[in-house]
């Protein structure tokens, strides 16, 4: 039933402020810098999926460009006209500002490195901020992977990531967080979206793990994280999950990566170079 | 919400004005790749999504409309039901049946899109009539809204 939404500009990456029934009434698309009015109704040709683990969301992508061939802005996702008047799109993110999460999110790119934006992101220990942090943070990595840079420019963000999944294991939201209304109760419909948010801290580590294969990094062993967490935790709801990760997850993570070898790898990012 | 009956509810779905998107009866069965969208659009499916609520079909309609079915309707036309109970019965570790698929996130993640719209799946893989527009218009009737 979900069906083009997950196609559209709400489950892109590049979209930090909506996943889901979580999110503001509108987006910011971080790749075009505009506000997204109707993030559930555009795409575009640079659209990733989300929902997806690393390898299924990029060759999805592949399969989306042949429909949805623009590069250079949004389309409406049911015309495939390219987007031309106000309806759809806002370049003036004042409104969106007044959100502490959409505010950082207008500033991501724009005011010093994006990882500072993400750092501001992440300060904000709410679940929107959490949400902007690890969308907007899987593009940056895979970003960074396509202009020859390692897995570890995630680095900081797998700290705070694990920090997250071990500090606050059932993320709490509240009604401003909600985007839509769903055919499930209210507290199932937040249990979902609980659930939602910890599988993409899952996901992103996935991710780390991913890139890290290219690089021969022991941290690869993760690529499966998300997967191996959704197939042992049993029933989709939060308290299996986040059993799962207090149990499982945790020792995975520790073991592939440790807070040692973070700050031994954190250490080479700052040396100077040559 | 009170408990949804075949008998006495009717099912939802939101789509263009001109009628319940055509599905592709031989196309691959797998219930996952079809709740989840994968593919995209154009893509074949065997199914139809549909939802026991207006207001969910009414988000999805975005400028078509909401069209309504019967179950009891389908089965002179070889159409089948896969109720929402049914599916999250089989949207369990790496799935069951149609359900079945390699990825557990996936699974888990498509049993949690099938909860929030309280889907069901009209299944068109047996309809072997060579007015498939016009079976579909019977089990989503368009005068019916």
């Amino acid at each position: 039933m979900h069906g083009t939404q997950l196609v559209s500009c709400s489950n892109c990456w590049f979209n930090g402020l909506q996943y889901g029934t979580v999110g503001l009434s509108m987006g910011y698309c971080a790749e075009y810098k505009v506000v997204l009015r109707r993030a559930d109704e555009s795409t575009c040709g640079k659209h990733v999926r989300k929902d997806l683990m690393l390898t299924d969301a990029l060759a999805q992508q592949t399969r989306h460009q042949r429909h949805f061939e623009r590069l250079d802005g949004v389309q409406v996702l049911h015309t495939r006209h390219p987007v031309e008047n106000g309806a759809y799109l806002e370049a003036d993110s004042s409104m969106l500002r007044r959100d502490a999460v959409g505010d950082a999110a207008a500033d991501y790119g724009e005011l010093g490195s994006k990882i500072e934006s993400l750092a501001v992101l992440k300060a904000q220990k709410s679940f929107r901020g959490d949400l902007a942090m690890l969308s907007l943070g899987r593009a940056y990595v895979r970003r960074c992977r396509t202009r020859q840079g390692r897995w570890t420019s995630g680095l900081h963000m797998f700290r705070w990531t694990r920090q997250r999944l071990e500090s606050d294991p059932r993320p709490e939201l509240g009604p401003e967080d909600l985007r839509v209304q769903t055919a499930a109760s209210l507290e199932r419909q937040v249990e979902l979206a609980q659930w939602g948010l910890v599988m993409l801290r899952l996901v992103f580590i996935s991710d780390l793990g991913s890139h890290a294969i290219e690089d021969g990094d022991p941290v690869s062993s993760l690529a499966n994280l998300a997967e191996e967490a959704a197939a042992e935790s049993g029933a989709l709801t939060i308290k299996k999950l986040a059993n799962w990760v207090k149990g499982e997850g945790l020792k995975r993570i520790d073991a592939a990566l440790s807070e040692a070898r973070i700050k031994a790898l954190a250490a080479e990012l700052h040396e100077p170079r040559d | 919400m009170s408990t949804w009956k075949q008998r006495r509810d009717p099912l939802f779905r939101g789509d263009g004005e001109g009628g319940v998107q055509l599905p592709t009866p031989g196309a691959d069965p797998s219930v996952v790749r079809h709740i989840l969208y994968l593919d995209g659009p154009g893509r074949p499916t065997p199914y139809v999504s549909t939802t026991e609520s207006r207001d969910v079909a009414e988000g999805f309609a975005k400028g078509g409309r909401v069209y309504q079915t019967r179950v009891p309707d389908w089965a002179p036309h070889g159409v089948v039901h896969l109720s929402r109970k049914e599916l999250l019965s089989n949207l369990r570790g790496v799935g069951k049946g149609r359900a079945r698929w390699p990825s557990a996130q996936q699974v888990m993640t498509a049993r949690r899109y099938v909860e929030e719209a309280a889907e069901h799946l009209a299944d068109f893989s047996g309809v072997v009539s060579e007015d498939l527009r016009g079976v579909v218009d019977a089990v989503f009737p368009p005068g019916r809204r």
